[in-house]
């Protein structure tokens, strides 16, 4: 690690080593390496991130959780959750949004300010999953709130949401 | 009759006088009797103030000789600067409270006549005026009573409340106990004066001259500081203040804890520095200890309070805590001859006596207007009130800052000034005064920062928020005159704290005259913009550039965001997605004093339970839950009730005496007979 | 004793380790309250049926099972249709009276004198006298999306009003500020005390019992499998037992070996993950990385394992679809590295006074309160009771293991950690003596048909404590009715005790030691 640290300091450059456990092909590595660099440009630097739980199992949300853990680190890229819509982009909901959830979803989208993104995480926010057809669901994320990218998996795993997110960023700079 | 400050105070009593008079014609038109009363009261409380300042900045002293009085003890009338000083502390709180009051008053007409209230208000400040101008025991007693008889009639005003009658009693009481104390305390000096022959002593002047034994001395101090501690509300003979001040109408609770506690400062300082002028050490050690648990519990007791005027009056015990603790280093200075410091201590106790006034005052008047308004003394029912009565929030405000202790304000330039009494002390040649003067200085800092927390609390539980009560439409903004005795209360608050340089210069002679030292030179040794007790290398503040400056961010925050369109956004509050707040949702003045509560739980006596109702029959299902908290003061138990106790168990006893045969109360004549011809002869 | 419980009984039926007792009306609360005081026997879970195509009419169930006996007894009270109530038993057994009301909202069966007769699953816009799990329901366009705006108070739910001075009402939620499920929680306090705590919860309601039934049995697992995240495979297990005990499917030893090796492995990285989670609730960050990096690395194995870091995908009604014993080594070298990881952790957590102090005397649940309120699993155990199903009614190969329940007394968040400490250990053994030895038998069996309104219990022991599924299949053997209840449902209600009197900062604490699932509750 101090190997790493002192070439960071000579080269200027950002090592981002992956620690085992990390899966990524080299193709996605590189995806996420300049992920930085992007959400630099776009967001000043960081990108916040409030995850609303709109019914979920509760997998999605241990997910978000282990992307803040050592190995996953997603601090490093300039990104973070946030206790506050106040303080977010970024909103990404998981679940397939139930009835009892539908106006908190939304206080929290209108307490967001602009400019905002929602992300739909999981199978279930994309169109309701197995709940789908049930009573007390709305079958997806995008029938309560305008969804702006869709991470699948039930539930994605940390590189998936992780390469959801650098999409994201992706189609905004677009 | 040339015109002297003497003569104008003469005019300003012809004024009180004149009231009285037009009072009996004007009481059936009450309306009238408010307006002319209480203007009359307001011009000759300005006549007061300018004899006052005359008396102070020409450094005049003048004395006179009333005809009226006893056959061959007449009544003495002096104005020195002492006397000057005061009359300006009281009379220009009574100006403003004067003002204030056509307006305040007004609340009660068709309620209730309000003809005692103008009378015993006239009463009241005349036996103020006199008290700081009798120039003899007897003139000086007199004034006194008439100021305590006065008040108690003021706090009985509304008197078909319990609480009221109680309040009223348990004031009653106490002050006479200081009054027979003040009695025995100039006994002493009048009778040693003469060698306890005859009745000359009686006159201050004698008193002066006298040389008293160093014993005498002690005795005499210890029972007027007493007397003087009992009205002035000091720890532990405060608690009558606390349940007199908030029961009284609230223009008279700004007068009583404004500047009728003030006359016991000023006794204490005639007393101490004038009449008996030579004094050992612990004496000033005394008078520090005692302001100094009363500064700490003062505050401490006031945070636990919800009743604003109960919190206010609270901290009037803590403020003369303050003030005693610039006295009481004066005299250790002065005992110690260190007279440039014993000015410095003094000048800052006095100024703080004036600050006080003012700020408390103000306050009271803030209090009474929501009062006023709201019907309501329990901050657990305001909020919101800055909404509905925005000027009175901003004055209220002045005076939260000002007692704070918070820049550009005047009570920051007291304590300032106490503090550097406080640091500026070489070594004394007493280790146990080496020991008290530091710990004395980090009490201080630990009350203004309570104070501080306090004043949030008051201020943020009253004005901000929501609305907790059910007083919704009844709340109106004050009327004019009390707009105006507020703002002008709040204006003086500001210039006695953007000025004080000037202040220093106008009170010097007083320090000089009363301690020897003088401290304007030094002071204002760099001009008017900077003050610089003692030496400028140790310690200065400018006032006016920290209120500049102050101002220059607030304008300059100000423009940046309302003058661009769009560059503040109202949102709706973020409510974790639950839309269903109510005001119940909203920190309580309770909860805010939570943990100071529980840090200091061991002054309080506190009772906290919750209840079920009815007593559930199965724990997991409460149908009702009641949370009782009750905050006691721990001196009710630790002194009064054990004296309470004491007299009537005496009484008790002594009742045995009456027996109701006519032979028995025959039999106790002539027993004393014989004892006083024993005696006497 | 049980005796005069089966004098009372109209008519019994036995299935396996199953007693039904169907009782009259008037003799149901008697009944219950014997069978709960005398024979000390726990509510295992309460639920209502609507068969009316069989024969017309509502039943509701009460489960027990008495100590040291495997059998469990359902009290079933038939109503007739026409019939809007039953006899509320909440007065003599406490741990009743968020089934009666949750039966309330889905029958639209009152539970006569409840003491709380608010809504307990729907919200204030749910439409009134809809209740989703009679046969005949339908909801209408216009009430679903009202309900969904959750504008329209229909049924007002009042919170409760703690009356006196200087109360102050703190509201959390549903949107919380970490990143944990939805539900809300009323604060009275003044300052810092709590001195009431009201949840709400719910918010997640999916509709999941209802959903069960369009389903199918065999599609029922992968919705079984996602009613709780962290709990999936339990969820799993129980679920494909209760339908395997109805079909009389009899799954093969090396089945059972998965499955329970599996369940092992899911309580392990759940209470590893727990114990770091509570340093998150004392800010102890260290604690709570080391935590979660060796969470992590059982998720890896999970994954190596499975294909899914959530176990999911390997119970199948009649067996499962990988034999995990392949994975032997790899198991036993990563439950090695895990082991000394964890001895690391511990030793680090009970070597840091800041933070034992902040767990100990914290969010006390006394034994009296937690036996009453049917408390069940970590909680359970930390407050003194002994409830363990793999004990008390052995299944899969646990009757064949040796490991111990362990209690503490304190009910404290220290008992809770401390619990859930020696738990993981006993975990890892049980793993390591499943490898050792060798099963017979295919990954799954073919499973018959469900005869006509047969039923069976399933259940199984959860990281958080006891699970139940009951199935019953209708005329054509699909399901007529899928009841679950997971083991945060019986510990919500005693949350709040645990926290009065505590402070509001401590309450996260006082959550994480408990770690419910909201999803799992509100299904």
């Amino acid at each position: 690690m101090l190997k790493d640290i002192l070439q960071n300091i000579i080269s200027k450059k950002k090592v981002i080593p992956f620690p085992e456990g990390f899966s990524v092909t080299a193709d996605q590595a590189a995806k996420i390496v300049d992920f930085q660099g992007r959400i630099d440009k776009i967001f000043g630097r960081s990108l916040r991130i409030r995850q609303v739980d709109a019914g979920s199992c509760n997998a999605c949300e241990w997910e978000c959780t282990a992307l803040t853990n050592p190995i996953y680190d997603i601090q490093r890229f300039g990104i973070d959750f946030v206790a506050s819509p106040r303080h977010a982009d970024v909103l990404l909901v998981t679940g397939p949004v139930s009835r009892q959830m539908e106006l908190a979803l939304k206080r929290t989208y209108i307490a967001t300010p602009e400019p905002r993104l929602v992300v739909a995480c999981g199978d279930c926010a994309k169109d309701g999953g197995i709940y789908k057809g049930s009573y007390a669901v709305t079958n997806g994320v995008a029938n309560v709130v305008p969804v702006d990218c869709y991470i699948p998996g039930c539930p994605p795993t940390p590189t998936a949401i992780l390469l959801g997110l650098s999409q994201l960023i992706d189609r905004c700079t677009r | 009759m040339s015109l002297s400050p003497i003569s104008i105070v003469s005019s300003s009593f012809a004024v009180l006088l004149l009231l009285l008079v037009l009072t009996l014609s004007l009481r059936k038109n009450q309306r009238l009797l408010i307006n002319y009363g209480f203007s009359l009261t307001a011009i000759s409380s300005f006549l007061a103030v300018v004899a006052g300042v005359w008396t102070v900045a020409g450094g005049i002293t003048d004395q006179a000789v009333l005809p009226i009085g006893l056959p061959d003890l007449p009544f003495h009338l002096r104005l020195d600067l002492l006397s000057g000083y005061f009359l300006v502390v009281v009379g220009l709180l009574a100006l403003f409270v004067s003002i204030y009051s056509i307006g305040y008053v007004k609340g009660f007409l068709g309620h209730r006549s309000v003809t005692n209230l103008v009378v015993f208000y006239v009463f009241f400040l005349a036996g103020m005026f006199l008290v700081v101008m009798a120039d003899d025991a007897l003139f000086f007693l007199i004034a006194w009573e008439l100021m305590a008889a006065a008040s108690y009639f003021l706090v009985l005003f509304e008197d078909e409340r319990l609480e009221n009658r109680r309040a009223a009693f348990l004031y009653l009481v106490i002050a006479h106990v200081g009054a027979i104390a003040i009695l025995l305390s100039f006994g002493i000096m009048a009778g040693l004066a003469t060698g306890f022959k005859g009745f000359e002593g009686y006159t201050f002047d004698a008193m002066r001259e006298a040389e008293l034994p160093a014993g005498w001395a002690t005795v005499a101090f210890l029972l007027a500081f007493f007397g003087f501690a009992a009205k002035a509300g000091v720890i532990p003979l405060h608690v009558w203040l606390p349940e007199a001040h908030p029961v009284a109408p609230s223009n008279v609770s700004a007068l009583m804890s404004g500047v009728m506690l003030k006359t016991a400062i000023y006794g204490i300082v005639r007393v101490v520095f004038d009449l008996i002028g030579v004094f050992p050490w612990w004496w000033g050690a005394l008078v520090l200890v005692f302001g100094l648990v009363s500064a700490v519990m003062g505050v401490l007791y006031a945070l636990m309070q919800h009743d604003l005027k109960r919190l206010l009056a609270y901290h009037s015990v803590e403020n003369i805590g303050i003030i005693l603790i610039g006295i009481g280093l004066a005299m250790i200075f002065t005992s110690f001859d260190m007279s440039l410091l014993a000015a410095l201590a003094l000048i800052a106790g006095l100024y703080h006596t004036l600050n006080h006034a003012m700020f408390k005052g103000l306050l009271f008047m803030g209090a009474g207007s929501v009062l006023h308004a709201t019907r309501e003394r329990n901050m657990e029912e305001m909020g919101g009130l800055i909404r509905f009565m925005p000027w009175t929030a901003v004055f209220f405000l002045v005076g939260c800052i000002s007692i704070s202790a918070l820049p550009p304000f005047n009570g920051f330039v007291s304590e300032w000034l106490t503090y550097q009494a406080f640091l500026l002390s070489p070594a004394l040649p007493n280790r146990l005064l080496d020991l008290l003067i530091p710990l004395g200085a980090a009490l201080l800092a630990l009350t203004s920062a309570l104070a501080a927390a306090c004043f949030v609390k008051a201020f943020g539980v009253t004005f901000l928020g929501h609305q907790r009560g059910h007083h919704q439409g009844r709340v109106h903004e004050a009327s004019w005159s009390m707009r105006i005795g507020m703002m002008l209360a709040a204006v003086t608050c500001l210039g006695l704290g953007v000025l004080p340089t000037f202040m220093i210069r106008w009170m010097d002679p007083l320090a000089e005259e009363l301690v020897g030292g003088a401290i304007a030179a030094s002071a204002s040794g760099f001009g008017w913009m900077w003050l610089t007790p003692i030496a400028a290398e140790r310690a200065s503040y400018s006032a006016p550039i920290a209120f500049l400056g102050i101002l220059t961010i607030v304008v300059v925050t100000y423009l940046l965001l309302h003058t661009k369109p769009g560059a503040i956004h109202r949102t709706p509050l973020w409510d974790c997605g639950f839309e269903k707040v109510t005001s119940r949702m909203q920190y309580t003045a309770t909860s805010f004093s939570m943990p100071l509560r529980r840090i200091f739980s061991f002054l309080f006596s506190i009772k906290e339970h919750t209840r079920q109702l009815p007593p559930a029959t199965n724990p997991a299902f409460p149908e009702r839950l009641h949370y009782h908290l009750r905050v006691r003061d721990r001196f009710w138990g630790w002194l009064y009730q054990p004296v309470i106790g004491a007299s009537f168990w005496i009484s008790r006893r002594i009742g045995r005496l009456q027996q109701g045969r006519i032979q028995i109360y025959l039999i106790y004549s002539f027993v004393t007979i014989v004892v006083l011809l024993i005696f006497v002869r | 004793m049980k005796e005069s419980v089966f004098r009372k009984a109209v008519s019994t039926r036995e299935h396996r380790n199953e007693v039904y007792i169907e009782v009259r009306k008037e003799d149901f609360k008697d009944v219950c309250a014997q069978l709960h005081a005398r024979q000390h026997a726990r509510l295992r879970l309460m639920f209502a049926t609507d068969e009316r195509q069989k024969d017309g009419h509502f039943r509701v169930y009460v489960v027990f099972s008495a100590p040291g006996e495997d059998r469990f007894y359902f009290i079933v009270l038939p109503l007739a249709e026409q019939e809007s109530s039953f006899p509320s038993i909440t007065s003599v057994i406490p741990a009743a009276h968020w089934y009666e009301r949750e039966i309330s909202d889905m029958f639209g069966l009152v539970p006569h004198g409840h003491p709380d007769q608010r809504r307990l699953v729907f919200h204030e816009s749910f439409p009134v006298r809809s209740h989703p799990l009679r046969k005949d329901w339908k909801i209408d366009e216009s009430d679903i999306r009202e309900w969904g705006e959750g504008t329209a108070v229909k049924v007002p739910h009042p919170f409760m009003e703690v009356e006196g001075e200087g109360i102050v009402e703190i509201p959390v939620g549903p949107v919380h500020a970490g990143i944990i499920e939805p539900g809300h929680f009323r604060f009275s306090a003044v300052g810092e005390t709590i001195f009431f705590l009201e949840p709400r919860l719910f918010y997640t309601h999916k509709g999941t019992e209802k959903h069960f039934e369009t389903l199918g049995f065999v599609e029922g697992i992968k919705l079984a499998e996602r009613v709780s995240g962290t709990s999936s495979f339990s969820h799993g297990a129980a679920y494909c037992m209760a339908v395997e005990m109805m079909t009389g499917t009899e799954i093969t030893e090396k089945a059972s070996a998965v499955r329970t090796l599996l369940l092992e492995l899911e309580r392990l990285y759940n209470h590893i993950g727990d114990i770091g989670n509570m340093c998150a609730g004392t800010a102890l960050a260290v604690g709570y990385m080391k935590g979660a990096v060796i969470k992590e690395r059982l998720m890896h194995l999970n994954e190596r394992l499975t294909g899914s870091r959530y176990l999911r995908g390997v119970n199948v009604v009649g067996g499962v679809t990988r034999d995990v014993f392949a994975h032997a080594d790899d198991i036993l070298k990563t439950l090695d590295i895990v082991t000394g990881e964890y001895k690391d952790l511990m030793q680090l957590l009970l070597g840091s006074v800041s933070h034992i102090e902040r767990l100990q005397n914290t969010g006390r649940l006394s034994k009296d309160i937690a036996s009453k309120l049917g408390v069940t699993g970590v909680a359970a155990r930390a407050s003194g009771l002994s409830d363990d199903i793999r004990k008390s009614h052995p299944h899969l190969l646990y009757d064949r293991l040796i490991f111990e329940s362990h209690t503490h007394e304190r009910g404290d968040v220290f008992a809770r950690m401390m619990i859930r400490g020696e738990e993981t250990e006993c975990s890892i053994s049980m793993i390591q003596a499943l490898i050792e030895s060798g099963y017979k038998g295919n990954l799954s069996v073919p499973v018959g048909a469900a005869s006509a309104y047969s039923s069976a219990l399933g259940y199984a022991e959860t990281p958080r404590g006891s699970l139940f599924y009951w199935v019953m299949a209708d005329r054509e053997g699909k399901p007529l009715r899928v009841k679950l209840r997971s083991p945060s449902y019986c510990n919500w209600p005693a949350v709040p005790f645990a926290v009065h009197g505590n402070i509001v900062p401590d309450f996260p604490l006082c959550n994480k030691s408990f770690n419910l699932s909201y999803s799992g509750t509100d299904m």
